[in-house]
């Protein structure tokens, strides 16, 4: 029998004598590594990661499951809390970026975890991995919204539809009869406007936007 | 109490309709709104997976020149978006020092540099619930909708994260989980709210573009419970589930078929209405599902 007279702290709890002989380790999987958990941890909305304690409380809520089979944030949250990157990429890559944001899962999350922002920043760590292999339709939707944002300061519904579908190759289909007859009325009823509002001085913030993207 | 208001980008463009008739009512019931004229866009959901810092400044600025302007206690807007992206950078700046003095050193640079996170943010329906309140819409309807059967949609960030919908917030907030705000400024005006498990679920219209069959199917969901709760409309306060339920539902139906079929309005259209107003100033013939048709049949228009 071991020596049992060491001290023993877990969870801040001391633990002498006998009771350690029977407390076993408390890791739980052998193969758990930290750098993919400490990766997402530092990007944009992946700061509370590690403060999930696996409950469930944000899939048993969550919008998607009954539409897309196996989407599942707290599963999506335990590859990465275990480094099981590889896993993430061959099984649920097609499945992270479908989050529709609707925060029912930060909203309800009994630990403080900002799910809806730490499923985004895990499909942002995939998207810049380059896992995809093309530019994905999340990514081509941001980057047209940013540029706008940046440039002009304000979103034109209309431009951004157009650059969207330039973007990803489908600007044909803007031009489909129904499109077009929508984009009518909408042009004839006065709801787009060719000169959309532009902001004074927005060149002097849209420069110091660019700077902070730098 | 001054209000600035910020109407946001779908406002000035394909909303337009929630935009006027939100005016419409707001002066009906005295309330005054500085309307933020030079606002920029929030950054909506794209900034804050792009870029934390942009997250904050976006709509930091917007708060800055409502209150370097017209020294402001609260800004207002109709938006659920904007909504969600300017309490998340109220929220930041409260709970960060360090996004605080990076907001505030932009500020500083390109506007007033006035705004410190210190200004209430309030959603159009909060407010008008607040501080308007069913009886007063009860005691002013010159038009009851009685016989008009509606569903109350509330999307996604009206009362979604709590996490930062509660931060430094003053006033009385609707319920998280079953939020009825509007439900009881909409029977005020006489119309039968019906029961309507979908109210605050999720339209999809943050994937509009990126994944448009599965937002199509998020939509036809909300669409067909309003229709199979009995509603003759659908009545709601955000610009993005306007586009998702009303602009994209020609098809919506093409792939789902007609039980997704609803008249679909802004909750100020319908209380303007009750007050008097005509169709043509709410702009009651905007929205691309048509909701003149049963207005014309209930006598309503």
């Amino acid at each position: 029998m071991a020596e049992n007279t060491d001290k023993m702290v877990i969870d801040g709890v001391e633990l002498v004598g006998i009771w350690k002989e029977f407390m076993p380790s408390r890791i739980l999987y052998e193969d758990v590594t930290t750098e993919f958990l400490n990766e997402v941890k530092k990007l944009p909305g992946g700061e509370t990661i590690a403060k999930c304690y696996q409950c469930g409380t944000c899939t048993g809520g969550c919008t998607l499951p009954e539409f897309v089979d196996k989407f599942n944030p707290r599963g999506f949250i335990n590859l990465v809390r275990r480094g099981h990157y590889d896993l993430l990429v061959s099984d649920y890559k097609e499945l992270v970026w479908k989050c529709v944001s609707c925060n029912r899962c930060t909203h309800r999350c009994p630990k403080g975890v900002n799910t809806q922002e730490v499923v985004r920043a895990i499909a942002k760590f995939l998207e810049d991995r380059k896992v995809f292999g093309k530019l994905t339709n999340d990514e081509a939707f941001d980057e047209v919204f940013m540029d706008e944002v940046i440039n002009d300061g304000r979103i034109d519904e209309v431009k951004i539809v157009k650059d969207f579908y330039a973007k990803t190759g489908r600007l044909k289909e803007m031009m489909s009869g129904d499109q077009l007859s929508l984009g009518f009325k909408m042009f004839t009823s006065g709801r787009i406007k060719l000169f959309g509002g532009k902001i004074k001085d927005w060149k002097k913030v849209s420069q110091r936007l660019k700077e902070e993207l730098q | 109490m001054k209000l600035g208001y910020f109407p946001g980008c779908s406002l000035k463009g394909m909303a337009r309709a929630y935009d006027e008739s939100t005016k419409i009512v707001a002066e009906g019931f005295g309330i005054e709104l500085m309307e933020v004229d030079d606002f920029n866009c929030c950054g909506a959901l794209e900034a804050k997976g792009s870029n934390e810092k942009l997250s904050y400044m976006l709509p930091a600025r917007v708060m800055d020149s409502a209150k370097g302007r017209f020294h402001v206690d609260a800004v207002v807007t109709p938006c659920n978006g904007c909504y969600h992206s300017l309490l998340r950078a109220n929220a930041a700046m409260n709970e960060d020092s360090a996004a605080k003095s990076d907001v505030i050193s932009f500020l500083k640079d390109v506007g007033y540099g006035t705004y410190e996170g210190d200004i209430d943010v309030r959603h159009f329906l909060e407010l008008f619930y607040n501080e308007v309140g069913p009886e007063k819409v009860k005691n002013a309807v010159k038009k009851s909708l009685k016989g008009l059967k509606v569903a109350s949609y509330y999307g996604c960030l009206y009362e979604r994260p709590k996490t930062i919908t509660k931060t430094g917030y003053k006033s009385k907030r609707d319920d998280s989980e079953n939020p009825y705000f509007q439900d009881e400024l909409l029977a005020a005006t006489g119309a039968e709210v019906v029961k309507f498990e979908a109210a605050a679920s999720c339209c999809g219209g943050a994937h509009a573009l990126q994944d448009e069959s599965l937002a199509a199917t998020l939509s036809a969901a909300v669409l067909s419970a309003a229709k199979k709760a009995g509603a003759d409309i659908l009545a709601l306060p955000c610009p993005l589930c306007g586009a998702a339920l009303d602009i994209k539902q020609p098809e919506i139906v093409k792939a789902h078929g007609n039980d997704a079929k609803i008249p679909v309005v802004y909750f100020t259209q319908l209380i303007g209405l009750a007050m008097g107003k005509s169709a043509k100033d709410l702009k009651l013939t905007d929205p691309i599902s048509n909701p003149m048709e049963i207005l014309k049949s209930k006598g309503l228009v």
